[in-house]
């Protein structure tokens, strides 16, 4: 094991060397140094030249300059960073990148997060119903995504999610065919995920159509997109919901230790819903305290689980505590959302609130609510156009090793030893279906962190992709340089991870020197 | 067994509604300033900010200067007609024509927003900035002094080196005379210049940064008035370890690229102070309620927010995000813009200008080497193929769509529209002898010279898509004059420059000002930017007398011979100057633009919104 990581340790440096090394080159032969000077009439354009020329030192060979950076860079291994300057900015590298890589990570984590979520359980309805007209929608849609170029998605984002968006906002009227199309297509797509017999789809198809005309009615005609907030009610009924589909994907419904368990934890927080709104306004919240209330629900959830015995407590526990994160996530985007009349009116805002640019309203004062909720309109789009092109390939992967496992000997025998189908699906099956993505999660996640650099650009986010594009743009080596001194050791890092990951779920892998 | 325990579960469920029964405060009041709020205006720009200082070699850009323009006050400003205007600090008269000697007098109401009066110590640093007089270190001994990464590193103590130079402040050879209350401080340059007008506190640049801060910083003097009096010491006594520290400050302390905790670096002179920057995200800046001079400005508070995608910008105008923006001009921007209800689109010129060079040296078509040094022939073979260059077609095809009121530009020095432009065109022969398109003209010249087919390569940057259409609408007529024309398309065309591979050249130049002594270094013998190798006495003997001429009429008389010489040589020719696009909200009023900078904010103080 240590064997094992000392290679890899070794590897690694040498690797980024000679990388480092060979780029520090390329570049130096690709990046004009000069290039705003170019086009200049100034009439001292001379000594501008030879300025610039000081300041980068151009005088010394590439290489000198190449171990300079080296000698500035290992300085990081005993903590004194110096990774060099970003001329045309005037900007220590070290300054520069705990902002992007802030930014960066904000804008990546839910996309990442959303993408593997909702692509797995795509995938995974996919799988089942092979070869039925859901699945040949579900692979058209995602080829179609995956193809997609994300700059012209962000436009078209930009175009409809934002500008139509907002102002469909200010007046928001759908005329009948939109909304009962709308209801057809979604009755259409829960018909071919739910499957079954004719009389199962028929009966899917009238409750999704019903179910879809309705709600889109409700939030018309109550008004619902000026002043969206789900209430204690809408806290209530989304939570039991969840909690039943929970446990019927977690455990099945026939546990009925787990179902109380969930059930339970629902109504404590339906019952914490009005405390917390106290909570909520007299104290002023941050990061910090969600964090902590979140512990204190996942907590609850163990302990509910756990309080109900059984026969085996911890799965309780287990659905318990994963009800608790979503009954807490209602409750947050409940209260973010009670701010919404007040967040849509500010002047800042101006009823438009769907933004295009940025990460953030400019000087937009209040409270953790507004600005949390700023952050989400800010997020919304560039969120989204990730996870479009994202989910595409977790889609493909989950649908492909699904196919697979589930065509395998154990399943039939699972099956022929009378096994409910959501057990042979959801732990026979899919357990072992997602082991190849363990291989592909981790570096997607940590490569993420090398930014979106379209992304990035059109939405105006100063996060790592842009770092990196901007700095080719305007020439500055340093940077560049560190960028790809972090998304190298990310890259490293990821696959090591994924190596053990992958041994950690399955027992035949071992991780060895 | 477990209902005992949903029991529990209920019994806590039902005490927490209980506890509950005291209803939250619901109802926030706070945001949503409503009626009576401040102004806010939201404009676009591609590149953030990142010096107080525009002044050095690193700083002075206009993503700066703009920004330093609405919080300084100046001398001197361009408006609209590119017609110098005075500024709001004070007043700039000339005492003495022989020696040139200028005075520049400050206005009461000059304040730096700390208090302390903007006055000559601040000129006086300028001085030592710009004019290189005070540096003991000549530019090759800095060059040991860069660190690692090239940056300067802390001058030792005694050594002085101001990074800036501009060649007006570097006639400045004497101290400068500082009257006894400060109000005043007079230079006197060694020899004639012609554009004294520019040389400090024009536009954007003002008087620089505040040289009590740079003392404050860099001497730790904390009292203005000393710190003012340690400043004019240095300079007057040339106390090297005091300037030493000066100029560290001076170079490199007003970066930053985002809001700076030191309040000092944010003092300023003029009606906005800055009051908040989000690093690589947007800069706010609020009218100063302190601000005692005579600017008014309209707009409580102005948002730069940052984006370099055009089209960004137009959606951002669309949603509401953004008011004005200056988006680089594109047929897709100018349409998109134009779909939108509610905006303005207005072209214009911008600062750029497309041009044709040629190279004189490098063995090729238009080198006199080629025929065995006879000039004659070189320049029969350079006038044939600035013949063919079909200006007029370029700007109906390829201008004309982005701006209805472009025209050729037919002036080496000026932009169209600008004071003297008439008068050159008139009689500098561009228009005439190369009015393009004339391949018949082109082949008799060629046959004149007795060269067949002679090859051209054109070097111009492959992925911009207007160069390349204007590369194959120069090609078409050229091939029918007899040229044969090498497509030479290298996105790194810059870096090519002057290397002697190609034999014409189509880029931009961009003009930072209307001065006669702008852009001389295309085509004196020898200069930066003369690429193609250039040399005629004449001319040189021209700029050197432009340089020191004052006098208008005879800078006018001057710059036209030069651009006679220039036809006549056929060093190249204009082509037009490349639109700008100001798109803005309606809610906007009295928006216009410059063709330099600072552009559209030229007339900050007259922006209104509604």
């Amino acid at each position: 094991m240590i064997r094992f990581l000392l290679r890899r340790t070794l590897s690694t440096i040498l690797v980024l060397l000679v990388v480092t090394f060979v780029l520090y080159l390329l570049l130096n032969r690709a990046l004009d140094f000069f290039w705003d000077l170019r086009a200049s009439t100034a009439p001292n354009i001379e000594d501008l030249f030879a300025s610039r020329e000081r300041l980068l030192n151009l005088d010394s060979p590439v290489i000198v300059r190449y171990f300079q950076w080296l000698a500035g860079a290992s300085g990081c291994l005993v903590g004194a960073c110096d990774l060099g300057t970003a001329w045309y900015q005037g900007q220590e590298v070290v300054d520069q990148l705990p902002g992007a890589i802030m930014n960066t990570v904000k804008l990546v984590t839910a996309a990442t997060i959303f993408s593997i979520v909702i692509g797995i359980f795509i995938g995974l309805v996919s799988a089942i119903r092979q070869y039925s007209g859901f699945d040949y929608f579900i692979t058209f849609l995602s080829f179609l995504m995956y193809s997609l170029p994300v700059f012209w998605v962000a436009v078209l984002l930009k175009q409809y999610g934002a500008i139509e968006f907002n102002n469909f906002l200010a007046d928001p009227v759908l005329g009948w065919p939109a909304i009962i199309g709308t209801s057809v297509l979604a009755g259409l797509i829960w018909m071919g995920a739910l499957g079954g017999s004719r009389r199962r789809h028929l009966y899917s198809f009238l409750g999704a159509t019903a179910v879809t005309f309705a709600v889109i009615y409700a939030v018309l005609a109550f008004g619902w997109l000026n002043s969206p907030s789900l209430g204690i009610i809408g806290v209530s009924l989304m939570g039991l919901a969840g909690a039943v589909v929970i446990t019927y994907l977690s455990t099945g419904l026939a546990n009925r230790k787990a179902l109380w368990t969930s059930l339970t934890v629902a109504v404590i927080g339906i019952g914490l819903y009005m405390p917390l709104q106290n909570l909520f306004w007299y104290v002023e919240m941050s990061w910090l305290w969600m964090l902590l209330l979140l512990v204190v629900a996942v907590a609850i959830g163990m302990a509910v689980g756990l309080a109900f015995r059984g026969r085996d407590p911890w799965v309780s526990a287990r659905t318990g505590a994963l009800v608790a994160v979503v009954m807490a996530f209602f409750v947050f985007v409940d209260r973010v959302f009670q701010e919404w009349g007040n967040y849509n009116s500010h002047p800042a805002i101006n009823n438009r609130p769907i933004a295009t640019i940025g990460a953030a309203t400019p000087n937009l004062t209040g409270n953790f609510w507004i600005t949390n909720l700023d952050s989400f309109t800010h997020l919304l789009l560039p969120s989204i156009a990730l996870i479009l092109i994202s989910i595409a390939s977790y889609t493909r992967y989950t649908r492909g090793s699904m196919l697979e496992v589930m065509n395998q000997d154990y399943i039939r025998t699972a099956r022929a030893k009378g096994l409910p189908e959501r057990t042979v699906i959801m732990r026979h099956a899919l357990r072992n279906a997602l082991l190849p993505l363990a291989s592909v999660v981790p570096v997607d996640i940590i490569t993420m962190i090398g930014g979106a650099v379209i992304t990035e650009t059109i939405f105006g986010w100063s996060g790592m992709g842009k770092l990196f594009i901007d700095s080719m743009n305007r020439s500055e080596i340093d940077p560049i340089m560190a960028y790809i001194v972090i998304t190298g050791l990310l890259a490293v890092v990821a696959n090591l991870l994924a190596d053990f990951l992958y041994a950690v779920l399955d027992p035949r892998i071992r991780v060895n020197a | 067994m477990n209902k005992r325990y949903l029991g529990v579960g209920a019994g806590l469920a039902a005490a927490a509604l209980v506890l509950s029964a005291c209803t939250p405060p619901g109802g926030g009041d706070e945001g949503g300033g409503g009626e009576g709020g401040p102004s806010v205006l939201n404009v676009g720009w591609n590149e953030p900010f990142r010096s107080m200082n525009t002044e050095t070699v690193n700083g002075n850009a206009v993503a700066n200067s703009n920004i330093t323009y609405m919080m300084n006050d100046n001398f001197k400003y361009y408006d609209e007609n590119l017609e110098l205007q005075d500024g709001n600090l004070g007043t700039v008269e000339q005492v003495s024509e022989d020696p040139l000697q200028i005075k520049y007098t400050f206005a009461d109401t000059a304040t730096w927003s700390d208090g302390t009066p903007v006055d000559a110590a601040d000129l006086a640093l300028l001085w030592a900035g710009k004019s290189t007089q005070l540096n003991t270190q000549s530019d090759e001994e800095v060059e040991g002094d860069r660190d690692d990464e090239g940056v300067l590193a802390e001058q030792e103590e005694g050594d002085v080196y101001f990074d800036a130079a501009e060649p007006g402040a570097m006639l400045i050879e004497d101290l400068p005379e500082v009257s006894e209350d400060r109000k005043s401080i007079t230079f006197t340059y060694s020899t004639l210049y012609a554009d004294w007008e520019t040389t400090f506190g024009l536009a954007g640049r003002g008087v620089s940064v505040p040289a009590h801060i740079t003392a404050r910083k860099a001497l730790g003097i904390e009292d203005p008035e000393e710190a003012k009096q340690a400043v004019l010491d240095a300079i007057a006594e040339n106390d090297t370890s005091a300037l030493s520290q000066l100029a560290n400050t001076w170079n490199t302390g007003f970066d930053f690229t985002s809001m700076p905790d030191d309040e000092d670096l944010l003092v300023h002179s003029g009606p906005y102070k800055m009051t908040d920057f989000a690093e690589g995200q947007y800069l706010t800046l609020e009218k100063d309620e302190n601000y005692t001079g005579p600017t008014e400005a309209g707009v409580d508070q102005i948002v730069i927010r940052y984006n370099e995608d055009p089209m960004a910008g137009v959606q951002g105008i669309e949603n509401g995000e953004l008011d004005i923006i200056q988006p680089q001009a594109t047929a897709d921007v100018l349409s998109a813009a134009e779909a939108i209800d509610g905006v303005t689109v207005d072209t214009g010129d911008g600062a750029t200008y497309e041009h044709v060079d040629l190279t004189f040296d490098n063995g090729g078509p238009f080198d006199p080497e080629t025929y065995g040094g006879d000039e004659e022939t070189a320049k029969l073979v350079r006038q044939a193929f600035l013949k063919t260059v079909p200006r007029e077609q370029i700007v109906e095809t390829i201008i004309k769509p982005l701006n209805e009121d472009a025209v050729v530009r037919d002036s080496y020095y000026m932009v169209p529209g600008s004071p003297m432009y008439d008068g050159i065109v008139a009689e500098n022969g561009l228009a005439e002898e190369y009015p393009g398109s004339d391949p018949e003209g082109a082949r008799e010249l060629l046959e004149e010279a007795g060269v067949e087919s002679p090859a051209v390569r054109v070097l111009y940057g492959a992925s911009n898509e207007r160069r390349a259409q204007q590369f194959t609408l120069i090609k078409e007529q050229a091939e029918a004059a007899g040229f044969e024309v090498i497509e030479d398309g290298d996105d790194n065309w810059g870096t090519r420059l002057g290397d002697g591979t190609y034999d014409a050249s189509l880029f931009g130049w961009q003009s930072t000002d209307t001065t006669v002594t702008n852009s001389e270094s295309n085509w004196k013998s020898g200069a930066q930017n003369n690429y193609g190798g250039y040399e005629s006495e004449e001319v040189d003997e021209l700029l050197a007398q432009i340089q020191v001429e004052t006098d208008e009429a005879a800078q006018q008389e001057l710059v036209t011979q030069v651009e006679q010489h220039l036809v006549d040589d056929a060093f190249g020719t204009v082509l037009f100057q490349h639109p700008e696009l100001t798109i803005y909200r309606d809610r906007v009023q009295n928006v216009s633009n410059t063709t330099v900078s600072p552009t559209m904010f030229w007339n900050y103080w007259e922006w209104q919104v509604s």
